[in-house]
């Protein structure tokens, strides 16, 4: 070879080892009806929050019509890393809208019905009890009374199963029931996901299939471990491994191709660290191992750290910007990107349409929100004033991560951050929310 | 006939014509006790303690073997149904869903109490380290008494013709059972023989 060739070969190769990742076609945004000068208005946003130390760093892509128009990474990723594009993030309970497509998929290959009874993919589920606390200072201090129904693979996919996270406990401090189930959960080992965790999914659900309900099946939204346990109704319905289920089914054809449970040594460098913020200027990176607020669990060396075989479908994925970016696009063109079809258009408009009736879906919102099949689905605009559509949909992760999906604008908004506690995100969020929507120009 | 009464009768006739298609409209349960089974009453209930050491749950597991066999020894097999909660387990035997439970320590009520027949009764069987493990029987169950008797001469039996110490030796491996098991175990239960 010849020797002059090679600086310049080295240069190359070192050229296109940094290009690999930004290889992502990113449009002008008025080639797609958004206004450059109010997607200014982002980052100024974003680095206004970096600069006061409220967090480290984020990523916020905002796409339209099927093609990115802004893509943009701020702060830094850990101590002495800039954040990048292609920095990847603990998406938590994001990885719930993935589980949920996942048993839709089962569903269209008629392996399940949404009227199924959990029980029949897991026996422990069968005859369920439903804690009914009495009043304070009694012995026992609750009472167990019979469910009136079985819980359902749809009631899982609503949140309607009475099935809280413990951290319930912690966010709401003077509800005996949470605090009852907490107590339970504890007993017996049941695991958020947020924390390295021995044994399997399979091994966890049987002990939950065991426990009491904290509401009646399909009486109440009760937000929490339900799409763990829809993970082992994938599982048990698919034949497969959850993780190699997602791989084969989502991840591989949607080329999610930075998209796991746990993540591979190799990739470790460009996971994001997690930051304690006290949103006035204090940030502190959390170090790996069980970290505790008060009730609420969770260590950031989850997704590498541990026996790595409990793969959590309530919150164990880790995710890129654009691979999720490529799920929400998926679930805007209704089932299908690039030529390849995930659902189904009549399961996706079934998975975004309101399924819980007069109930509300109060984890992010007070009012104004139904829930879908996996995600919260806009219902007017009358309680969520400030930004969004009425049909709009979305979810978000406890390490504040969010996305929404917009399909009257056709327009995603991914925001992803490694921030804790989760109470910080709501403004953030609402605002960015905002300024996407506030960036529409046509 | 006049106009009023044919009325009638047709109003009746139409009412009832509704009801029967009503009834024909009702489907049938989707979800039946036949899917699943009846729901099977425990006689006995245990807690196995999630995430604790492997020495704890192994003694969890010789606990409920020896439990069965004492049992199986007289012939009778009681439902034990092993729960993920001593909290549950309390509540099922308080609230009567069960008739005994395996517990442990903070469980067992103590001598004084247990002499008493308003008070729970307990027949410790195995040692956890020092600890004893006990069967508790819960007061006012009809099935309780009965129970009891059988899982006495049941451990007796066991005691005896050696299948006691085979369970502890299959789980604790040959040799591996402490010298003064049986006499530490005796202080606690003076009627093994």
């Amino acid at each position: 070879m010849n020797k002059r060739l090679l600086p310049l070969l080295l240069v190359v190769a070192l050229w296109a080892q940094g290009t690999a990742a930004d290889n992502i076609n990113i449009v002008r945004p008025e080639d797609v009806g958004l206004a450059s000068n109010k997607l200014d208005n982002v980052s100024r946003f974003m680095r206004g929050y970096v600069d006061d130390r409220k967090m480290a760093g984020a990523v916020v892509l905002i796409a339209r019509h099927g093609k990115i128009a802004y893509f943009e990474p701020f702060g830094q990723a850990d101590v002495g890393k800039p954040m990048q594009r292609d920095s990847m993030f603990r998406i938590a309970s994001m990885t719930k809208p993935l589980i949920s497509v996942a048993a839709l998929q089962l569903y269209e290959e008629g392996k399940l019905l949404l009227s199924d009874p959990v029980a029949k993919y897991i026996p422990e589920f069968a005859h369920p009890k439903v804690l009914e606390m009495l009043p304070e200072g009694s012995n026992p201090a609750f009472k167990l009374v019979p469910a009136k129904r079985d819980i359902t693979v749809k009631h899982l996919l609503t949140h309607t199963a009475g099935l809280p996270y413990d951290f319930d406990a912690e966010w709401f401090p003077k509800d005996r029931l949470y605090q009852q189930m907490y107590s339970l959960y504890q007993d017996a080992g049941i695991s958020s996901g947020l924390y390295e965790t021995e044994g399997t999914i399979g091994d966890m659900v049987k002990r939950l299939g065991k426990l009491p309900l904290a509401r009646q099946p399909g009486e109440a939204f009760e937000y929490g471990m339900a799409a763990d346990v829809l993970g082992r109704v994938v599982e048990v319905a698919s034949g497969m491994k959850l993780d190699d289920y997602m791989h084969e089914h989502i991840f591989k054809p949607l080329k999610m191709k930075d998209t796991y449970f746990f993540i591979p040594e190799s990739e470790e460098p460009r996971l994001a660290a997690v930051w304690s913020s006290d949103w006035q200027g204090k940030l502190e990176r959390v170090p790996d191992g069980l970290h505790r607020e008060g009730k609420y669990a969770f260590s950031p060396s989850f997704p590498y750290k541990g026996p790595k075989t409990f793969f959590s479908g309530g919150c164990g994925a880790v995710s890129t910007a654009y691979d999720y970016y490529r799920f929400a696009q998926m679930l805007l063109n209704k089932g299908e990107l690039d030529g390849t079809r995930i659902l189904s258009r009549k399961t996706v408009e079934l998975m975004t349409t309101n399924q819980i009736g007069d109930m509300a879906a109060t984890t992010l919102h007070d009012e104004g929100w139904k829930f879908g099949l996996g995600v919260a689905v806009q219902a007017d605009r009358a309680h969520y004033v400030d930004a969004g559509d009425v049909g709009a949909f979305e979810w978000a992760g406890i390490f504040s991560t969010r996305f929404s999906v917009d399909p009257r604008e056709e327009k995603i908004t991914i925001f992803l951050s490694q921030t804790t506690p989760f109470s910080h995100h709501f403004e953030l969020w609402d605002k960015l929310l905002i300024l996407s929507s506030s960036s529409i120009g046509d | 006939m006049n106009i009023q009464h044919r009325l009638k009768v047709r109003l009746g006739m139409t009412a009832l014509m509704l009801a029967i298609a009503g009834d024909a409209w009702a489907t049938a349960p989707r979800i039946s006790a036949q899917m699943f089974g009846e729901e099977t009453h425990a006689d006995i209930v245990a807690y196995q303690s999630a995430g604790g050491e492997a020495k704890t749950k192994g003694d969890e597991v010789v606990a409920l073997e020896l439990v069965k066999e004492a049992f199986a020894a007289v012939g009778k097999s009681p439902v034990v149904d092993v729960l993920p909660s001593a909290q549950l387990a309390r509540y099922a035997m308080t609230n009567h869903d069960a008739a005994a439970m395996i517990g442990g320590e903070g469980d067992i009520p103590s001598k004084e109490s247990s002499q008493n027949p308003a008070q729970n009764a307990a027949v410790v069987f195995y040692l956890k380290g020092d600890a004893p493990i006990a069967l508790i029987f819960a007061r006012e169950d009809a099935r309780a008494e009965p129970l009891r008797n059988a899982f006495n001469q049941g451990l007796q039996k066991i005691f005896k013709n050696g299948k006691y110490l085979d369970i502890l030796e299959k789980h604790l491996g040959k040799g591996h059972v402490p010298m003064d098991f049986e006499k530490r175990l005796k202080r606690f239960n003076p009627n093994l023989k």
